[in-house]
């Protein structure tokens, strides 16, 4: 049986909020750290949003999924932590949708099925941000969808272990 | 001030003119002159540029790593300098001048915008847009929880390292990402579910519809304004696709 798509609630739209500043503060943490060590690849930064984006869609759903990735986005282009910023809104919003479609059919309960919604997560998400690397970066469409790959090679692996760790760790506390 | 008289939805506007130039544009003297006219609108509708000294040291960083990714990837142009596998060829400075440009008209136009009004001028904006008041008003929650989040975040720092946590170097950094992540994403959850019920114990989302204590107008020149900027859009893409058909 497929789960529900949406959830309205007032605990799912305040949570979307306070989650997606949580997500916000910890993207720009994790993003200095990149800048330092991995300018080009974002690794931290990338598995960060992937895990956030997962997290989010499978605590409350839809619309708070897409809510707390706009908070993120667009936080993210008033202080200028990423030249792509701006497709940061495509992404997060893409992403999380795509997660949603994908996670609403399986059951969450095994490492497989937060693997699944990741890679269609991280694809699309890094999609969005290879034309901002295209656009705003000028970088070789080559080379862009080469560093794009790698970052979500690197979140679904590392994103989908957390998730299945935090989101079990969260229902087992009666938080939701 | 000239700019509080303004209507959000014209500020919209201007928002969206400026995403659109810097989308659009690639040569640098055209990106270069959309921003001295982002300056400049600030200029005469707030009357200072104080507020925006922060902005060229966050525009050098920006910069700064724009330069890097150009340094190791760009492959334009002639062949000045290699070490190794790092090759810097002669295309890679305009390129990081174009994509600075384009990046600090974002990030202006956006600081422009969302520090423009107050949270419950873009919550009535959106209830004029028709949008739901339950998630309009999430606006002013965001703007209340952001600085209150930040500080929170930054105790449960201090707290670990007297536990004796290490945050001397990247790599210390790196390895407190979760001790100090977890505490934190909890109590949020748990200061989230507090919220939503004290919401909806004082009736938030009882009705369909609500009053707020203010109201936005239109006034002539905001139409106006809207209007010219729309235009400008329109006359920019009907000048890029004609020669299309």
């Amino acid at each position: 049986m497929k789960e529900k798509l949406f959830r309205t609630d007032t605990k799912a739209l305040v949570g979307s909020v306070i989650i997606g500043i949580v997500f916000l503060i910890m993207s720009q943490v994790t993003g200095r750290i990149d800048d330092l060590l991995d300018p080009t690849l974002l690794l931290l930064n990338g598995t960060c949003w992937a895990f956030f984006t997962g997290l989010i869609a499978l605590m409350y759903k839809q619309p708070a999924g897409i809510i707390a990735g706009l908070v993120e986005a667009i936080v993210a282009m008033a202080t200028a932590y990423s030249p792509l910023a701006f497709f940061f809104l495509f992404a997060n919003t893409i992403g999380s949708l795509t997660y949603s479609l994908i996670a609403r059919n399986f059951s969450m309960q095994k490492l497989s099925h937060h693997i699944i919604a990741q890679i269609g997560c991280n694809v699309t998400g890094n999609l969005c941000v290879t034309l901002g690397l295209i656009y705003i970066v000028h970088l070789d469409w080559k080379i862009a969808l080469i560093t794009s790959a790698l970052t979500a090679v690197v979140g679904i692996v590392v994103a989908s272990i957390l998730d299945k760790a935090v989101y079990g760790a969260l229902q087992k506390s009666a938080l939701l | 001030m000239a700019l509080a008289k303004l209507d959000p939805r014209t500020k919209l506007a201007w928002y969206i003119l400026m995403l659109y130039f810097a989308l659009s544009l690639q040569s640098a003297a055209r990106l270069g002159f959309v921003l001295v006219v982002c300056l400049l609108a600030s200029l005469i509708l707030t009357g200072s540029l104080k507020l925006h000294k922060v902005m060229v040291v966050i525009v050098l960083l920006l910069g700064l790593q724009i330069l890097v990714v150009q340094l190791i990837f760009c492959r334009q142009g002639v062949l000045l300098w290699q070490w190794g596998i790092l090759k810097i060829y002669s295309e890679a400075l305009p390129l990081t001048i174009t994509g600075i440009l384009k990046s600090t008209i974002i990030f202006y136009a956006s600081m422009q915008f969302f520090t423009s009004a107050s949270a419950q001028e873009f919550t009535l904006m959106l209830i004029k847009f028709k949008i739901p008041y339950r998630f309009a008003m999430l606006v002013g929650l965001a703007v209340r929880f952001l600085p209150l989040l930040k500080t929170e975040y930054v105790s449960i720092i201090d707290s670990q390292r007297t536990r004796g946590l290490k945050m001397e170097n990247v790599w210390d950094e790196i390895k407190a990402i979760l001790p100090t992540f977890l505490p934190f994403l909890y109590r949020a959850v748990r200061r989230s579910t507090e919220i939503a019920l004290a919401m909806e114990l004082k009736g938030y989302g009882r009705s369909a519809s609500r009053t707020f204590s203010s109201d936005l107008e239109i006034k002539g020149y905001d139409v106006a304004l809207i209007t010219m900027m729309l235009l400008v859009i329109c006359f920019s893409l009907v000048y890029r696709l004609l020669p299309l058909l």
